[in-house]
């Protein structure tokens, strides 16, 4: 039996049907991508985030013209870099000559470019949320640790974990569940002083 | 209760959220601040993961798109009900074309003086006086020079084509008498709903 999940797709289908609380999903899901993209041409912190706001904007109204043809965050990668293109235009800066395709940023490594600009606290308290979560994924008991590391490092599905776990898919939906509550408890103290202060 | 909750906001984030489960989901979250912390606590666990985090992110940017999103029209709002600039759209631009077209015949319709053929001798003629129009017509070469010192009237264009209509062949006038008749009868019901019902374009060739 196929199963009808909620995906970007369907997301975005709510959106054009006029749920805005859809989109607001979409925002808190792809936000620090975003924003680490539109960070690579915006050194600005507080302009970077603008102009990812400005981006969000207009995607949420240039959707309805959104055919699906690609995936929602390949399309929202390319507002994000023409919005941050356009920032620097706008300033007489010149962009990059060469732009970066949504699928390789992640793999290259521009951290040498951003450190000439980041405070050396919101770097530090980057990388020490980067080892929590690596940190608390180490100490889950064996099955919550498989089950989130096929789903967010080897990018699996439920289905696909569910057969290589042998069980349910609904155990795998539930192991996957406590994986991250208990990485999110080991973040929370992090995680309130980033809401609060600069950075993260 | 808040596991199950807790547990799909933990698959909506994976994309496998089943779609029943995500209206009532997505209605909570809306109304719920701790569901929308726990939610993007599993996105950034997810981001941290990928080494997606940016130093710039800070925590109110989802909150800051959300609240100016609010002074946004939704997108179903809009494709039931048009904006009113397009409602209002249509009639004026129909107005603007019927007055350009308007405008147009006013300007580009050929003016009398351009046919010296038709120049006669001095007196206006009355609408009345067609019937002897063509004895008092003669070409312009057979004007005299005295003649031509006196002022001139210039035939209208009304003149000019009660003359060509009077030339025409008799079964040929009826026809586009009735014509005329027809037109007129059809403008007045109000059948056709553009600028044509006010426009007059006749053609007629000789021998056709």
């Amino acid at each position: 039996m196929t199963r009808r999940l909620c995906t970007d797709r369907e997301l975005v289908a709510r959106v054009k049907a006029g749920d805005k609380q859809a989109f607001n999903v979409l925002v808190q899901k792809y936000q620090h991508k975003l924003v680490k993209l539109v960070t690579r041409y915006v050194h600005d912190q507080t302009e970077a985030l603008d102009v990812a706001q400005e981006a969000f904007i207009k995607a949420y109204r240039a959707l309805p013209q959104f055919r699906g043809e690609s995936s929602f965050y390949t399309w929202l990668y390319r507002i994000g870099l023409n919005t941050a293109k356009n920032h620097l235009v706008s300033l007489s800066r010149r962009p990059p000559d060469t732009d970066i395709d949504a699928q390789d940023a992640s793999r290259y490594d521009i951290e040498s470019r951003l450190k000439n600009h980041d405070t050396p606290e919101a770097l530090a308290q980057r990388d020490e949320i980067e080892r929590t979560v690596l940190m608390a994924i180490d100490e889950l008991p064996e099955d919550l640790r498989t089950a989130i590391t096929l789903r967010e490092l080897e990018g699996l599905s439920y289905e696909e974990i569910a057969q290589a776990m042998s069980c349910p898919i609904g155990t795998v939906r539930s192991r996957i569940f406590r994986a991250r509550d208990a990485i999110a408890k080991r973040l929370r103290p992090l995680y309130s002083v980033s809401l609060t202060g600069d950075g993260l | 209760m808040r596991d199950g909750l807790n547990e799909q906001l933990s698959a909506l984030v994976d994309g496998e959220l089943r779609e029943d489960e995500a209206a009532l989901l997505l209605r909570q979250l809306g109304r719920s601040e701790e569901l929308k912390e726990r939610f993007e606590r599993y996105c950034l666990i997810s981001d941290a993961l990928h080494r997606n985090l940016s130093v710039a992110t800070g925590g109110d940017l989802a909150a800051r798109v959300a609240r100016t999103l609010e002074d946004e029209p939704s997108h179903a709002v809009g494709q039931q009900r048009p904006a009113r600039g397009r409602v209002l759209l249509r009639p004026v631009a129909g107005m603007a074309l019927a007055i350009t077209g308007a405008l147009a015949m006013v300007t580009l319709w050929p003016q009398p003086v351009q046919e010296p053929a038709l120049v006669q001798g001095a007196g206006p003629i009355a609408a009345g006086q067609e019937a002897s129009l063509q004895s008092h017509l003669r070409p312009i070469e057979a004007i005299d020079a005295s003649e031509r010192a006196t002022p001139r009237v210039v035939v209208g264009a009304a003149a000019r084509s009660q003359l060509q209509w009077k030339r025409l062949d008799p079964q040929l006038q009826r026809q586009l008498t009735d014509y005329l008749i027809k037109h007129s009868e059809r403008s007045a019901t109000g059948q056709m709903d553009t600028a044509l019902p006010y426009m007059r374009i006749i053609g007629y060739e000789a021998g056709e």
